[in-house]
């Protein structure tokens, strides 16, 4: 993509939709730390703003959209043009369902109070699943800034790890219930905030495929995606 | 800025000027000369006549038609009039001032009308040249009787015939149906006329074949090399040589070579198709070069042999073309008198010619001949014809317009 | 590249003209280098590239147009059906009459709109009767579309008809001699989208029963009509390929850079 196309205009079009990515992507990483910090300090307040700040994601997203259509109808892209086009629109749907689960995340912090679970092993894994999904998230959005694919494998190995710690805190949350049948109520937002982290997991692993994408041309393994899909849907 | 625009447009109105005043100027000449010609040309168109008594009642059949002294007659009846006349050399200038035409037009006519034999009736004759012309008034009085065609004798004769109420002012039928003649009243333009027509037509039929197979050839078929090159650069030279050079060509190769005879329009025709077959040959190149390639490569790709282009696509659409430069090359042709003159077309000749090999004049070349004659009548004779070449041209590049619309291709 | 150029080539059993080295010559001058293209049955090739890249010679080569130009030289061999169209028994008339061209400019003969599609098949002496002659002028009309909007206007001019019904006349014209293949140079050029539109529609009804290869400047008209797609640059034959791999994610840079509109 570095030599320029004909139509300056074009070039620049492109570019504004790419700088306007990273932006999405730069809010969904914020939420995403908002998220981490939120959990591991307990603070309402910042999960509070960060419901909040999950409108302006929305709203870029939407402005995203826009552009996207705009482009197609002008320009009428072909080849890798046409990739990153189309793939602008689908990354912008994953990073505007990532801000949609740090506010769920968020609304879980607020509505019972992590301290009733007195599990803080299981908040401990929670923090630490928040951590790798940033990791990945920081990574695709990295290569895709860049136009490039190089972390693109590394993000869908580490979603195994993502789906194998989810796994274990499902484990974890499930026999705290048997054992504290009185905390039920507080473990079970628990359960759901695993559950949101695991999928932001799939969202990253999606840019990464879309990344891969942009820069061959092929796409990921299928097997692998189906994988990702048969475990979203329960 | 605006200083630029002003001076701009004050240019473009001052060469809209130069050009309307250019167009003022050209029309202007022409329509002095065409004015100038029909003005010169009118008493050309009638001829003064009298009505002379003819009295053949001692006159039978028996005599013989070819025997009767017609001449004898006339005189008596004009006599008749000027008794008071009666010595030998009036008597002889009395009667040239009727045309020497009129001994035969009564014998040809009582040939054909023998039933006038034995009666008395009135005959219309011509007057000669000089009397028609002092009737018209062209004949100065005032000068001394010795610088004029007619002396004070003649002209009181003249005056008295005037009084008698015979004399008539008719149409010149002679000028448009007769040929050449040494008497202006008799000459006219009819025998070049047809003489022109049959050597054009001998044009017309030798240059277009030759002219339209030689630039198709040169177009289509030719291999572009140095000899066709050479071809080429000699064809539109030809074009460009003065026509005497042609009549010079034409005397050398067919007189005196192949020996045909002279003054006849095969050999007129044969030198003015040399002298038209380059500009046949150009015009017909350059409208088949005009035919869109699109329609040549639309043929071939359907499958049709180069000959089939040639003929079902590219002549018919360039016909126009070929039409109207082959009609201007035939125009110019049919204007022509030098290269006739060299081939004998000069000729005096009476007769109308209606074969190719008869003798015969052109038209350009009978106003030279006329142009060059002493006779007063001659000059409005010139100009009479003059008209009649200029009205054939015109008709001749109505008929290339005409063509050119009808079979004109629109892409 | 080349060993891609090869696989991209395989059209199992289907080839109907088969290029092999095919180098062309104005003068002295190459014009196109070793192409190796083959063109598939009854499916529509679409061959696109800048302006000067020889996609127009290459397709004139195909019916031997280029014959007409005294300076061409074609060296190399192309086959249509398993014979050489450059043998010298091949009888050049004989082989454009199985092919049809559709030219940039609509250019119907400057006759009626009858005379334009029955030229062919009166050319060829294929039809003699009237009867069959006016039944062969509507089919072809109908099969290029234009049946219903010229059936009362058959004795008018073609020339008098609108751009883009002259091109269709032209495509009629040339169905009209049966033949089994239909070269097109950039057929929609001089065409409005509309007229465009009908056309395109038209080449994909007609690749049911013709071989169809088209030059474009269009690379949307390319995608949209064409099955298989050949990029052409220099005189040469850089990618072919199925049109949705050229035009979502072609295999050359340079292929790439064309379509997606940084050089050309």
């Amino acid at each position: 993509m570095d030599d320029q196309h004909i139509v300056t205009s074009f070039d620049e079009e492109l570019k504004d939709l790419t700088d306007g990515l990273v932006s999405l992507g730069g809010l969904a990483q914020l939420a995403l730390r908002n998220v981490e910090q939120s959990l591991r300090m307990n603070d309402h307040n910042l999960a509070k703003q960060t419901i909040e700040a999950d409108k302006q994601i929305n709203a870029l997203q939407v402005s995203l959209e826009d552009l996207t259509f705009n482009i197609l109808a002008k320009r009428q892209p072909m080849a890798n043009d046409l990739r990153l086009v189309f793939s602008a629109v689908k990354v912008s749907l994953y990073l505007e369902r990532i801000g949609d689960m740090c506010k769920g995340v968020c609304k879980r912090i607020i509505k019972g109070d992590l301290l009733n679970a007195k599990s803080p092993n299981t908040i401990d894994a929670l923090v630490n699943l928040t951590k790798d999904v940033q990791q990945s998230l920081d990574l695709v959005l990295e290569d895709y800034a860049q136009g490039k694919a190089d972390h693109a494998l590394d993000v869908w190995r580490s979603d195994i790890k993502i789906d194998s710690s989810y796994a274990n805190i499902l484990t974890a949350i499930l026999n705290d219930i048997k054992e504290k049948p009185e905390a039920i109520e507080a473990l079970v937002p628990l359960f759901f905030i695993a559950r949101y982290l695991e999928r932001i997991g799939d969202q990253a692993t999606n840019i990464a495929e879309v990344a891969h994408f942009i820069v061959t041309g092929e796409k990921l393994g299928d097997d692998r995606k189906m994988k990702v899909e048969d475990e979203t849907v329960f | 800025m605006n200083k630029n625009f002003s001076k701009r447009h004050k240019a473009e109105s001052r060469f809209k000027a130069y050009g309307f005043f250019s167009l003022i100027a050209a029309a202007t000449m022409l329509a002095i000369i065409i004015g100038s010609m029909i003005y010169r040309s009118i008493p050309a168109y009638t001829n003064y006549t009298i009505d002379l008594e003819i009295n053949m009642t001692e006159i039978s059949l028996e005599d013989g038609i070819d025997d009767i002294n017609y001449r004898g007659i006339l005189r008596s009846s004009l006599f008749s009039f000027f008794p008071e006349v009666q010595s030998r050399s009036d008597k002889r200038k009395l009667f040239k001032l009727i045309s020497s035409s009129a001994t035969y037009t009564l014998r040809d006519f009582v040939r054909e009308n023998p039933s006038y034999i034995g009666k008395k009736f009135y005959f219309n004759v011509l007057f000669t040249d000089d009397s028609d012309l002092f009737y018209k008034g062209y004949v100065d009085i005032s000068l001394p009787e010795d610088e004029r065609r007619l002396d004070n004798k003649e002209i009181t004769w003249l005056n008295q015939l005037d009084g008698t109420g015979r004399v008539k002012n008719k149409i010149s039928r002679n000028l448009f149906l007769n040929g050449d003649s040494r008497e202006p009243e008799v000459a006219g333009f009819w025998g070049a006329t047809i003489g022109s027509l049959i050597t054009i037509t001998v044009t017309l039929l030798l240059s277009f074949p030759i002219g339209v197979l030689t630039a198709i050839y040169l177009e289509n078929f030719a291999v572009k090399n140095r000899i066709t090159d050479f071809i080429e650069v000699n064809i539109n030279n030809l074009a460009a040589v003065p026509s005497i050079i042609f009549g010079l060509l034409g005397l050398a190769v067919f007189i005196n070579f192949f020996g045909m005879p002279r003054s006849v329009p095969l050999v007129g025709g044969l030198v003015l198709s040399l002298m038209t077959l380059p500009t046949i040959i150009i015009a017909t190149r350059s409208s088949l070069q005009s035919v869109p390639p699109s329609i040549r490569e639309a043929a071939l790709a359907m499958g049709a042999s180069e000959m089939q282009v040639v003929f079902q696509h590219l002549l018919p659409s360039a016909m126009p073309g070929i039409f109207t430069g082959t009609i201007i090359g035939l125009a110019r042709a049919f204007g022509e008198s030098a290269p006739l003159l060299l081939i004998g077309m000069v000729a005096f000749i009476v007769d109308i010619p209606a074969t190719f090999t008869d003798p015969a004049t052109a038209l350009p070349v009978q106003i030279y001949i006329w142009a060059d004659s002493p006779e007063r009548a001659f000059v409005a004779k010139t100009s009479a014809a003059t008209l009649i070449l200029i009205s054939l041209l015109i008709l001749i590049n109505l008929a290339a317009v005409l063509l050119r619309k009808r079979y004109e291709v629109k892409w | 590249m080349d060993k891609e150029l090869e696989n991209n080539n395989i059209i199992e059993n289907k080839a109907l003209i088969e290029c092999k080295n095919v180098d062309v010559f104005y003068a002295n001058q190459q014009a196109l280098f070793g192409i190796n293209l083959n063109i598939g049955e009854k499916e529509v090739t679409s061959l696109i590239g800048p302006s000067g890249c020889g996609k127009s010679t290459f397709l004139r080569c195909i019916n031997r147009m280029n014959d007409v130009i005294d300076i061409c030289r074609v060296e190399g061999s192309i086959k249509i059906s398993n014979e050489d169209i450059y043998h010298p028994d091949i009888d050049v008339v004989e082989l454009r009459s199985r092919i049809g061209m559709v030219f940039q400019k609509p250019n119907p003969f400057p006759k009626s709109v009858y005379d334009n599609v029955a030229y062919g098949p009166k050319l060829h002496g294929r039809i003699l009767h009237k009867d069959d002659l006016d039944e062969k002028v509507e089919k072809s009309l109908e099969r290029a579309g234009l049946w219903s909007e010229v059936k009362d206007r058959l004795s008018e001019p073609g020339t008098s008809l609108s751009g883009g019904q002259q091109q269709r006349l032209c495509i009629a014209r040339a169905i009209a001699i049966d033949p089994s293949i239909i070269l097109m140079d950039e057929p929609c050029s001089a065409l409005d989208p509309i007229a465009t539109a009908k056309i395109e529609e038209l080449i994909d009804e007609l690749k049911d029963n013709f071989t169809i290869t088209i030059v474009t400047h269009s690379m949307q008209q390319a995608a949209r009509v064409s099955q298989r797609t050949a990029f052409f640059h220099l005189g040469k034959l850089i990618e072919v390929g199925d049109t949705e791999k050229i035009f979502r994610s072609p295999d050359h840079e340079q292929t790439e850079a064309y379509v997606t509109g940084r050089y050309g």
